[in-house]
């Protein structure tokens, strides 16, 4: 049975922590400009037991009338946070981005290569460009594996020390007062490399799913 | 027997323990003149309920009345054991304060059954009368349950107790640091149950929130005891105890130098810790911990001096502990360091630089008293002291915060309450305690937390969520009578705790270590003595290993009831068995009175099964069938004890 350790959950910490409204990568491009940012932000944090604490951060995405609840489920078992993001419009306009995106991340690591579900090895793009369709992606680091698996589709563009990674999708529309949650995101971190990654998000998913 | 939850008890728990709906939540509360029962329509109250994990669904209940007072109930169910758990938070979102609680019952109903009968125990009232278990049938006379008035959840009422009928056992937990109280009487169709913070009668300000215990039930079917036991055992290991690196903490054997040329660690300097730390791991004592408690900081030899949380630049002018905390990494020990800070001393640091911090308590004649409190209910006070000692934390490598309280708060949170804000303070500090300790976990993956309050005063279930009782009494560290008595009644309700292995030996003999057979030990003569008590530590401790890794995982067989008072006339056993893994162990002790020349235990093991048996301080062992085993005496000579270890053979 794959045995946790204590630098799986320090980098835990350091790539999947979502406890302050800088950390919500809740974005959304209209016309030419990013709508991103929380205003009148409120942070709630507590202990579910002794295996979770859930993060709860609710703010208006800044420059919208969308309210945005951001939900981070982080495991005190398994180095694993698991996302959920629940929009609504409380305004009288429909909100029809371009592109509305609920995960941006830049995970630093030395040769970032990216591996698909079935083990292929995919190229890193340089640019944003296109989306990666597959449920789950692993970025593997020299030292480290960061996993994320969503319904949602997936970006990701190489940067100076690493990987962006955004989650979203295209053509959304919210009408007055509708409400969405959005399939939930849910990353895995550990040291060490893909195989390992892989093990430990599957006996997180034993015991949690 | 495997302890899993039956189908039955499920349906039990859905039947009987069915709060999560606005209507059916068991919540009363008094604000002003009504008395509100749940959450009532004219709140508009709002239902959302989802799956947490497979372990858990959480339904939430929020509603507002006009002039913004929230309510909200977190309900969680869980999927993987029949209980249920619920905290409700009064939030006042309106710009005018909220009329006057004058009562809040975070629970308040009935449970039908026949014959009820409470268990329920007196907690660790720093007294030789504590760890005291009682059972009382519950009549139409009600009874009433509260530690005392002293602010502490523990001290003179365990919140944590067991209500059984003729055909099923509840299993109750209140989780509040602070004064609660709960009340049970029989009626008709089973008992009344109501309990929640003992005092209340305050109003609620513009953006502040108050909150109940967190109240837990767990159902298990039948009367019977061991089966209730070892399913609280299950759910405590599971959903409760606190993790290290992703894992329950394992056993640990801890040790320090004491005391040396001055009381407590008044005298501890940097030389003679590290030179402590090897010298015990150089006589072979494979250390796991090492415990460094009260009189680092600067106390001129006067340890409960405290409020200035740096070290003694002294005795410790490299770097504070930080040579310490380096040594123990090395070694691959954990560096465990004491802290108070919730009591502040005149004179200290921040007696001087942060009176707005502070609650001070002034006596009957006009004098005040030389303790303040550190207020944690106060955001700029708490936000302060996570800081500093987040920062010497990470400074010095410290992998295990111990926290103690040697103070009794009621006075303190009474005397600055105003009438229509009594329990407010203490309502506040208990959420500013909880959130700090929340914080420092949050900041220190790896960390775990001691709890301590001049031993075993606050730990209810919130506590020991986020820490575990390395201290869970200041009284009988050495006497045999107390520990065999405490350590009985906590494998039932907090199966992870630590003894020191002292008795009224004159060293850590064999019969010493039977009386602090526990999952962490402290092995601590001074390490410059003796070979023999070093000799008998190697010997034992790897036996000790390897029952205490079944004391945490095994269940657990009560053997025998202890005769309070008469402690020393029994003869002691204990029993765990896992059957996941098919071993176990059964301990004896003969104690220094006992008359009786022997004992036998009954034992679970498995029918149809052989069992490889051995006694690794005899060096005997045999194979036997389980129906050959299942009852095992032992005859000892008194201040004896022996340990049996047992194998299923494939």
């Amino acid at each position: 049975m794959i045995k946790t350790t204590e630098q799986d959950f320090l980098l835990a910490v350091r790539k999947a922590s979502f406890v302050t409204p800088e950390s919500v990568g809740v974005f959304a491009k209209i016309g030419e400009a990013y709508a991103h940012g929380l205003d009148g932000a409120q942070i709630d944090q507590r202990l579910i037991d002794s295996t979770m604490v859930r993060t709860v951060i609710e703010g208006t995405l800044r420059g919208t009338d969308i309210s945005v609840k951001h939900e981070a489920v982080a495991f005190r078992d398994y180095p694993v946070t698991l996302l959920t993001v629940t929009l609504k419009n409380v305004g009288a306009q429909a909100f029809a981005p371009e592109s509305l995106n609920i995960f941006c991340r830049e995970f630093c690591g030395d040769d970032p290569r990216l591996v698909d579900a079935e083990g292929t090895g995919v190229e890193v793009p340089e640019e944003e460009s296109g989306s990666f369709e597959q449920k789950r992606y692993f970025i593997a680091f020299d030292d480290c594996t960061v996993m994320l698996e969503s319904e949602l589709p997936k970006r990701f563009h190489a940067e100076p020390c690493g990987v962006t990674a955004v989650i979203g999708k295209d053509a959304v529309c919210l009408a007055p007062g509708e409400e969405v949650t959005l399939p939930a995101i849910t990353i895995a971190v550990s040291e060490g490399d893909v195989s390992r990654c892989e093990s430990i998000y599957r006996a997180w998913s034993e015991v949690h799913l | 027997m495997k302890f899993q939850a039956t189908k039955e008890e499920m349906l039990l728990a859905v039947r009987r323990l069915s709060f999560a709906s606005a209507a059916s939540l068991p919540l009363t509360f008094k604000l002003g003149d009504r008395v509100i029962r749940g959450i009532p329509a004219d709140f508009r109250p709002t239902e959302v309920k989802k799956l947490v994990d497979a372990n858990m669904t959480e339904t939430v209940i929020t509603g507002m009345n006009d002039q913004g007072l929230e309510i909200r109930a977190e309900v969680f169910e869980y999927r993987d054991m029949p209980v249920v758990e619920y905290t409700v938070y009064f939030t006042n979102r309106g710009t005018q304060d909220t009329e006057i609680f004058s009562s809040i019952d975070a629970i308040d109903t009935d449970f039908c059954g026949d014959s009820p009968v409470l268990q329920h125990g007196n907690g660790d009232d720093c007294s030789f009368d504590g760890y005291k278990f009682f059972e009382d049938p519950i009549t139409r006379e009600p009874i009433v349950l509260a530690p005392r008035d002293d602010g502490t959840s523990c001290a003179g009422a365990y919140p944590f107790m067991r209500i059984k009928f003729e055909d099923y056992i509840l299993t109750a937990a209140i989780g509040w640091s602070g004064t609660w109280q709960a009340t049970m009487a029989a009626n008709d169709m089973g008992i009344s149950f109501k309990a929640g913070q003992k005092y209340v009668n305050f109003k609620i300000l513009p953006g502040e929130t108050m909150r109940t215990p967190r109240i837990c039930f767990m159902i298990t079917e039948t009367a019977c005891e061991t089966r209730a036991i070892n399913m609280w055992r299950k759910f405590y290991n599971k959903h409760i105890m606190p993790k290290q690196h992703g894992q329950n903490i394992p056993p640990k054997l801890c040790s320090h130098v004491f005391a040396y040329k001055s009381p407590e660690f008044t005298g501890a300097t940097e030389d003679s810790q590290i030179f402590g730390l090897k010298k015990y791991l150089k006589r072979g004592i494979d250390l796991d911990l090492w415990w460094f408690d009260a009189g680092w900081y600067p106390c001129n030899g006067n340890w409960p001096a405290i409020g200035t949380w740096i070290e003694d630049k002294v005795r410790w002018p490299h770097n504070g502990l930080g040579p310490l905390g380096e040594e123990c990494a090395k070694n691959g020990v954990d560096l465990m360091v004491w802290f108070e800070p919730e009591r502040v001393t005149a004179g200290s640091e921040i007696e001087r630089e942060h009176p707005e911090f502070l609650l001070r308590y002034k006596h009957p004649d006009g004098n005040y008293d030389g303790n303040s409190m550190f207020n944690l209910g106060n955001p700029e006070a708490l936000k302060w002291m996570i800081d500093r000692v987040d920062g010497l934390i990470k400074k010095w490598r410290i992998t295990i915060y111990r926290q103690d309280f040697n103070f009794f708060p009621f006075n303190w949170w009474r005397q600055n309450e105003a009438p229509d804000r009594l329990g407010a303070l203490e309502n506040l500090s208990i959420q500013g305690y909880y959130k700090y300790w929340d914080e420092l976990l949050f900041r220190n993956p790896g960390l775990f937390i001691d709890s301590c309050a001049s031993g075993g005063r606050r730990n209810d279930l919130e506590t020991l969520r986020r820490a575990v009782p390395y201290q869970y009494t200041d009284i009988g560290l050495n006497d045999p009578a107390q520990k065999q008595k405490q350590h009985l009644m906590l494998f039932e309700w907090a199966p992870y705790f630590r003894a020191h292995t002292m008795s009224d030996s004159p060293i850590a003999d064999e019969y010493t270590w039977f009386v602090a057979w526990a999952p962490a030990v402290t092995f601590s003569p001074n390490c410059w003595n003796g070979e023999e008590e070093f000799e008998i530590a190697r010997k034992m401790i790897p036996i000790w290993r390897r029952a205490a890794d079944l004391q945490l995982r095994g269940d657990y067989y009560r053997q025998m009831k202890i005769k309070y008072g008469e402690e020393l006339t029994c003869f002691t056993c204990e029993h765990f068995y896992d059957p996941e893994k098919g071993d176990g162990f059964v301990m004896f002790l003969r104690n220094r009175d006992c008359e009786q020349e022997s004992f036998t235990a009954k034992l679970a093991l498995e029918d149809g099964h052989d069992y490889f048996v051995e006694n690794p301080l005899t060096g005997e062992s045999y194979v036997k069938p389980a129906c050959e085993l299942k009852e095992f005496t032992q005859a000892l000579e008194k201040k004896q004890g022996a340990v049996w270890f047992f194998q299923k053979v494939k």
